[in-house]
Formats: structure tokens, C-alpha cells, sequence
């Protein structure tokens, strides 16, 4: 099963905002050939970090409104979100390497 | 160790090689730019390849766009014996990325603290041939490889295929799709920064604001004559083609482009033809049931038909 949820505008207060550990937002695109590149690394992620790093999907065009609150001009984007407030942001097609550099040092204080 | 024993029989091994050899279904899904995004289970399901080794075999053949990797595969399935258990065999091809002694990526890392903790991931992973490592050690080594910096362009781009590296196969065998493309990816860029005709900083980027101008010049040439919509790629291509014709200087740069493209492509394929030939003797090395007589016929038909 998935470990990525996808969450819309309406839930993305609970989901993120509020959520008790850093959690990674990948908006995306279901045109986008990076994103689809993408998704077999980032559901090893989301198995790796599970229960310290939470992973969300935001499908850009059904979720317009929270692309433009986070200025989203490409897909993919990530952006890891904690205590409510984005605190990293990449774009493109990401290896689980990529990954690991950018979330292993906000997966300590889930463990 | 996994579940996965290669081929099953040798009825098995002959349908895949056949597959390959047409370019049937199995081929084009497993070993082109579909498996990149696509489901490639059946070659471990149904053939037994541990998925670690049929993730980082497309790259080896340039995702099918390299005329010579058919013969190469076709060997390296004949070196395998039936029931073999083929996570090994990635793995030790994995480390190649760090250790062959022309393309290793330790020859670009400088002694010191970034060479340590890539050594730390190299170990885990020459251990992990034999015995299962734990998730805290591979997230132990990632950490301290997370934690060291380099100036150095290049030792950074091996880091961050080391971080791909530090990954426990069994539980993410795609790490060694991430592994080969980041390796092909620093060869590549070598390739193009030591090229005999390199751009200088100023003429790239006026071949990039060219291309840019081409391509609009194009399509408002095409807009004119025809209606968006109706536009092919073929239509577009031709009209780029002949607006960079209709001006030498502007041409002159594309000519040098293209020559600079087919100088990397070579070196790629040099790069290519050596790691093929050393995951052959790692396969090879582990043979216990082929005879020595079947695998120098397939070794010989693939020197032969890669250098046609």
C-alpha cells in the first residue's frame, strides 16, 4: 500500500499544517513524466522515514489555491513543511540519494 | 540473501534472451526509458532476477538507444546460473561505481573526511553481499555522508551517488537505477568539460539564446503558413533545421555542438563497453554449473557484434 496520502485544500490544515512531524509535500502533476519518475523514490522514502517524516501528494491542477499559496511555477516541487512553515524546497526528478541528503537531517527528532 | 533464484530452468532463461533479442514486451518494458516510470516486476516474478540487478541493467544499455547491449545481456543472462541468487551480483556491480579503476568514483574524492564516510557506505554495502545489514546502519552511514561537505564539484555529485548507494537493497532495489544513472551522469559531465572544443561560458549561452530565438523564429514562420494546431514535430524540426542553415555563423556553433555531442556519445559508450565487460566477469566469476565452452561462445558473440 501507499505511503503517499494525497491531500486536498480542505485537508491540508490538518494533514500538514498541524501535523506532529516534518512532513514532505510533492505537488504534482499527473502530465508530469519527472513526477511519475519520481514517485518509485519517493514511496521508498515515505517506507524509510515512516513515522518520522510524513509524505503528502498535491495534484497542482485540482489544487490550484495551495500551488499558488506556496508558489509552485514547476512539477515536481518538494517542500518540507515543520511546525506549520516550509523549511526546505527542491524542484525536479528526485533520487532516493536526493532524499535522503535533504530529510536526514529532519528525521532524528521523530525517533 | 533474497527469495529471488534466476530463471528457474533453462527454459525460462532461453524465453528471456529470445524476448530481448526481438525487442519483445519484456525487453521494451524492462530495458528501455519505459522502466523508468514503469512496473518491471515481471523479470523477478517470472524470471528470478533480483530486482536490484534488473534496475540497474537498462542504464548499462543506455535504455535501449545503445545498438550494442543487446549482445551484452544476452551473455550476461547465459552467465547466471539457474537457481542463482543474483543480489550479489548487483551489489558487487554497484560498487564498481566507487571502485573500477578508470571510472570509480573514488579517484575524484581527495582523502579526508568525505572519503571516509563514502568508505563507511562502500563497507555496508561489500557487507550486505553476505549478511543482512540492519536499517540503523544504513541510515548511520547516510547521516555521516549527510553531515561531511566538499567544494569540490565532482566529490559532491559522488556524494550524493554515494547517499543513492546507502540504501538497503532488499527494501529499495530502484537505489540501484538512482546509483548507475548518477554514475552515467558524472561520466557524461567529465566527458563534456574535457572535450577538445568546449564552449567557453559566453558562447554557451549564446547558442542557448540562438536555440531559443530558432525555435520561435520557427514557429512564426510555420504560424504563417499553417495552422498551430496543425503543426508536426517533423514541420517544426525541418524549419528549425533550415532557418540554422540559412546562417553560417549561427550554424558554425550548431556543428560544433553536434560534433561535441558525438565525442561524449563515444566516451559514454567506451564507459558503457568497460562496465559491461566487468559485470561480466563478476557474473562469470560466480559460475558453478555452465560450461566454460557456452559461455566463450557468448562472451565471443557479443566482442563480435559490438564491434560491428
Amino acid at each position: 500500500m501507499s505511503n503517499l496520502k494525497n491531500v486536498t485544500t480542505e485537508a491540508f490544515e490538518a494533514e500538514v499544517l498541524k501535523s506532529d512531524i516534518p512532513v514532505l509535500v510533492d505537488f504534482h502533476a499527473v502530465w508530469c513524466g519527472p513526477c511519475k519518475a519520481s514517485a518509485p523514490a519517493l514511496e521508498d522514502a515515505a517506507r524509510e522515514f515512516e513515522g518520522e517524516i510524513a509524505f503528502v501528494k498535491v495534484d497542482v491542477d485540482q489544487e490550484p489555491m495551495l500551488a499558488k499559496t506556496y508558489d509552485v511555477q514547476g512539477v515536481p516541487t518538494f517542500i518540507v513543511m515543520k511546525d506549520g512553515q516550509p523549511v526546505e524546497r527542491f524542484q525536479g526528478l528526485v533520487s532516493r540519494g536526493k532524499l535522503a541528503a535533504v530529510l536526514e537531517p529532519f528525521a532524528g527528532a521523530g525517533q | 540473501m533474497s527469495a529471488y533464484r534466476a530463471f528457474g530452468d533453462e527454459t525460462r532463461r532461453h524465453a528471456l534472451i529470445a524476448d530481448i533479442r526481438d525487442k519483445g514486451p519484456i525487453y521494451t518494458a524492462w530495458l528501455t526509458r519505459a522502466s523508468i516510470e514503469g512496473d518491471i516486476s515481471i523479470v523477478s516474478q517470472d524470471f528470478g532476477l533480483h530486482p536490484a540487478l534488473a534496475r540497474l541493467l537498462p542504464v548499462l544499455g543506455a535504455f535501449g538507444e545503445a545498438e550494442d547491449a543487446i549482445p551484452f545481456y544476452e551473455a550476461l543472462l547465459d552467465a547466471i546460473p539457474i537457481g542463482a541468487e543474483t543480489g550479489g551480483l548487483a551489489r558487487q556491480a554497484l560498487l564498481l561505481a566507487w571502485s573500477d579503476p578508470v571510472y570509480g568514483r573514488s579517484k575524484v574524492v581527495d582523502p579526508g573526511q568525505v572519503h571516509d564516510a563514502c568508505e563507511e557506505v562502500i563497507a555496508l554495502v561489500a557487507r550486505s553481499i553476505d549478511v543482512p545489514v540492519d536499517k540503523k546502519a544504513w541510515r548511520a552511514a547516510r547521516t555521516m555522508l549527510a553531515s561531511v561537505h566538499s567544494d569540490d564539484a565532482c566529490a559532491e555529485k559522488a556524494v550524493d551517488l554515494l547517499m543513492s548507494l546507502a540504501w538497503d537493497l532488499e527494501q529499495a532495489p530502484g537505489a540501484a537505477h538512482d546509483v548507475m544513472t548518477a554514475w552515467a551522469s558524472a561520466v557524461e559531465g567529465e566527458a563534456d568539460a574535457s572535450d577538445e572544443d568546449c564552449f567557453s561560458a559566453e558562447e554557451s549561452a549564446t547558442f542557448e539564446t540562438e536555440m531559443n530565438k530558432i525555435s520561435e523564429e520557427a514557429m512564426e514562420a510555420l504560424s504563417q503558413r499553417q495552422s498551430i494546431e496543425s503543426v508536426s514535430v517533423e514541420d517544426f524540426l525541418a524549419e528549425v533545421e533550415k532557418i540554422w542553415a540559412a546562417d553560417p555563423v549561427r550554424n558554425a556553433l550548431k556543428g560544433r555542438s553536434i560534433a561535441r555531442r558525438e565525442r561524449t556519445n563515444a566516451k559514454m559508450a567506451a564507459w558503457r563497453a568497460a562496465i559491461q565487460r566487468r559485470v561480466l566477469d563478476l557474473a562469470e566469476a560466480s559460475l558453478s554449473a555452465r560450461t566454460a565452452s557456452q559461455l566463450g561462445e557468448s562472451r565471443a558473440r557479443m566482442l563480435d557484434q559490438s564491434r560491428v
